[in-house]
């Protein structure tokens, strides 16, 4: 990050070659919407590369910092086009398909234990959690909702909304620190 | 050991699962408490990793031409040389010194913008008033307008109604004027003849029991105590019944009778007469409906009546 901060331009495709798949993924799956999300990551990439001095290794990551940076270029796009409703609509379709736990259940084993590199490790432990708790975070990470509105999409209690969130998040952590990826 | 409340609060934090306030308020919360903070940077690296929750992805090639090229054509700040600081070490202070003029621009600026919007406060609270003053100057008004078109009805009504009165008058009039030009004519001829020195001349006009139009003149002589009487579209009486002529003296407490009066059976009569009573003070003369052949007190209704002028 200190080279790519000097104006290092190679420096800087080595990162972006580095977090330009997830993060475009992530896009992607926020924006549902191919060309947004290359805007969006384009955005994000800019800042990056403007703002790389700013960035502090004491508080996060170079990859959580990047996907903070991009998601807030996403959720910019999705408040800014009025698409949000649609998007909200269409997670509900699709989370309505896949039963709880059926999502790691279906994957074939062999499927698995082929993606050795870190985006598989980290899929894998995100499938390992409760339906519950990964359902409600990952509205409130890709559909940007609040913990308000997730609780009256799901028609649950506020308190339960918070709990399986806590408990999720603080579980994703510990399989994390585990696995040594962060 | 952080409570649990305030765990889930970080954990709704790093998630963007708060409002604007909520966040607000946690952060607060988060700046003095480094035990928190650091259960923010863990949840947050934990919560980046689910940017691998969605499925995998390829960013197109070209993206990254287009990224990569935009960031060569831009002039890239470079970090200036230890030798340069010192010529550049004025740039902050020249900085916050345009800061501060542009923060004193703002301030006046701001200053005279509350002028304004008090100005126009005060204005549009004078025209507020002087609305509500116009409405109640225009509800009052109106209110006079109904009561000048009703007084306005009224007084054409009242118009009228003297118009119809009037007309009455003049056609009473007409009718006493017709009746009185014989008894002039014959005044005439009696004072010219020398007869009538000293006559007065008495019009009768039906009472509330008159029936018809029915009216006549008297021409009174005091000296001689006689008169001539002349009445006219007199209604026919009963069989029975006679009019009776009566002089009302103020020196007796009943009317003098001074003769039936004959009608014809056109309703007229004419003759002279002469009370049966000395009457030195004669108010006025009246005509009754009286059994046949007469009375000597009146006894029934009286028809026709005249007062004497003094």
């Amino acid at each position: 990050m200190a080279q790519v901060a000097g104006g290092d331009r190679d420096a800087f495709a080595a990162l972006y070659d580095r977090l330009s798949g997830p993060l475009y993924s992530l896009a992607l799956r926020m924006l549902d919407d191919s060309a947004d999300a290359e805007d969006a990551l384009q955005e994000a990439c800019l800042q990056i590369w403007h703002r790389a001095s700013t960035y502090d290794a004491s508080k996060s990551s170079v990859f959580t910092w990047a996907v903070l940076i991009t998601r807030s270029r996403v959720i910019d796009r999705l408040r800014a086009r009025g698409r949000r409703l649609r998007v909200l609509t269409q997670m509900v379709e699709k989370e309505e398909q896949p039963e709880p736990g059926s999502a790691s259940a279906t994957r074939s084993a062999s499927d698995i234990v082929e993606k050795e590199d870190e985006a598989s490790r980290v899929e894998s432990i995100l499938h390992q959690l409760p339906f519950e708790q990964r359902q409600a975070i990952e509205l409130a990470f890709f559909s940007h909702l609040t913990h308000h509105e997730i609780a009256a999409r799901l028609e649950e209690p506020l308190g339960t909304i918070k709990a399986r969130i806590r408990r999720g998040l603080l579980r994703l952590r510990g399989a994390l620190q585990s696995s040594q990826i962060i | 050991m952080i409570a649990e409340e305030l765990q889930d609060q970080a954990a709704l934090y790093v998630l963007g699962a708060l409002d604007s306030s909520e966040a607000a308020q946690f952060e607060g919360q988060a700046n003095a408490n480094a035990e928190l903070q650091e259960l923010v940077r863990q949840l947050r690296d934990s919560a980046s990793a689910l940017a691998y929750a969605a499925p995998a992805k390829t960013a197109p090639a070209e993206l990254r031409s287009r990224i990569l090229d935009q960031i060569s054509s831009e002039t890239k700040v470079a970090p200036f040389p230890q030798e340069r600081r010192s010529v550049m070490s004025w740039l902050p202070w020249a900085i916050a010194a345009a800061l501060a003029i542009y923060c004193g621009v703002l301030a006046v600026d701001r200053s005279r913008m509350r002028e304004s919007v008090s100005t126009s406060q005060q204005k549009i609270e004078t025209t507020a008033r002087e609305l509500v003053t116009t409405r109640q100057n225009l509800g009052a008004a109106q209110q006079g307008l109904v009561t000048t078109k009703q007084d306005l009805a009224n007084a054409q009504q009242s118009l009228a109604a003297g118009q119809s009165d009037l007309a009455n008058t003049k056609e009473a009039l007409a009718a006493t004027q017709k009746n009185l030009a014989p008894t002039k004519e014959d005044l005439a001829t009696a004072r010219s003849a020398g007869s009538l020195a000293e006559a007065t001349i008495v019009s009768l006009a039906g009472t509330p029991n008159a029936k018809g139009s029915s009216a006549g003149s008297i021409v009174w002589r005091q000296d001689s105590q006689t008169g001539l009487i002349k009445l006219s579209d007199m209604p026919a009486l009963g069989p029975g019944k006679d009019y009776q002529l009566w002089v009302i003296d103020a020196d007796y407490k009943d009317p003098i009778s001074a003769g039936v009066v004959e009608v014809s059976a056109k309703g007229v009569a004419e003759l002279r007469f002469k009370p049966t009573r000395l009457t030195n003070h004669p108010k006025a003369f009246a005509i009754s409906v009286e059994r046949k052949g007469g009375a000597d007190k009146k006894e029934g209704p009286i028809v026709l009546m005249g007062t004497v002028n003094a």
